[in-house]
């Protein structure tokens, strides 16, 4: 039998989902922006499903430690170079000066925050 | 060849293996439901995940499967607890075997 991948996890054992509602951070926004501007006319370089294939071929380590937004963001990298709008070089040098000008953490996407008024609640 | 269902219609999700992007998920394969509904033939994203043009076009179905059907009794659910999914036609079968 072939072995699944780490996507298609419905049936697996899994805790209880967390239903908590947050607002998108500035990051997540900016994320979703680039993303509209980049799949949909006039430049229209993937498809909805070409980006979810990109996702689902995340490292099963990186699938499952990032966020929704970050693993957008993965896929966007992933085919801007597939797709030869940005080489590798370009994005690596791109990362190296953001890097250097804010420092490690800031290209970090960061952590949602759960809105405290439904904290501990389930429904 | 593809085949195009009906309302009602018992279908059996293929427990075929496939590569890549594949939108028929692996806890539902082999599993026996009924058409739902019909949402009308699209591109097929399997092959649109590619850069392809997703010809030919393929019918996207809600098959509704019993919960009993998927999890034989493990699990906490009610005997006439139902789950629904989008599944496209070329993942679908007829269930010739089930009661009309």
């Amino acid at each position: 039998m072939a072995k699944k991948s780490v996507h298609d996890m419905g049936g697996d054992p899994a805790g209880p989902v967390d239903r908590h509602e947050h607002t998108p951070t500035l990051t997540e926004r900016r994320i979703d922006a680039m993303m509209q501007l980049l799949r949909r006319k006039p430049r229209g370089f993937w498809t909805t499903d070409e980006n979810r294939r990109t996702i689902e071929s995340l490292s099963p380590d990186t699938y499952r430690t990032s966020g929704y937004y970050e693993k957008w963001a993965y896929a966007m990298r992933g085919l801007l170079i597939e797709k030869e709008v940005l080489t590798e070089a370009e994005v690596g040098a791109k990362l190296d000066e953001v890097k250097a000008r804010f420092g490690k953490g800031a290209v970090k996407p960061a952590k949602p925050k759960s809105k405290s008024a439904t904290k501990g609640k389930t429904r | 060849m593809n085949q195009r269902f009906k309302i009602g219609d018992a279908v059996v999700v293929r427990d075929a293996h496939a590569k890549g992007h594949v939108r028929a998920p692996t806890y539902l394969r082999g599993k026996r439901g009924r058409i739902l509904r019909d949402f009308g033939a699209w591109p097929n994203p399997e092959k649109l995940a590619y850069g392809k043009p997703g010809w030919p076009l393929t019918t996207n179905y809600w098959v509704q499967f019993r919960m009993d059907e998927i999890w034989a009794g493990k699990g906490n659910y009610g005997p006439n607890d139902t789950i629904t999914a989008e599944i496209y036609e070329h993942w679908l079968e007829p269930d010739t075997g089930a009661a009309q």
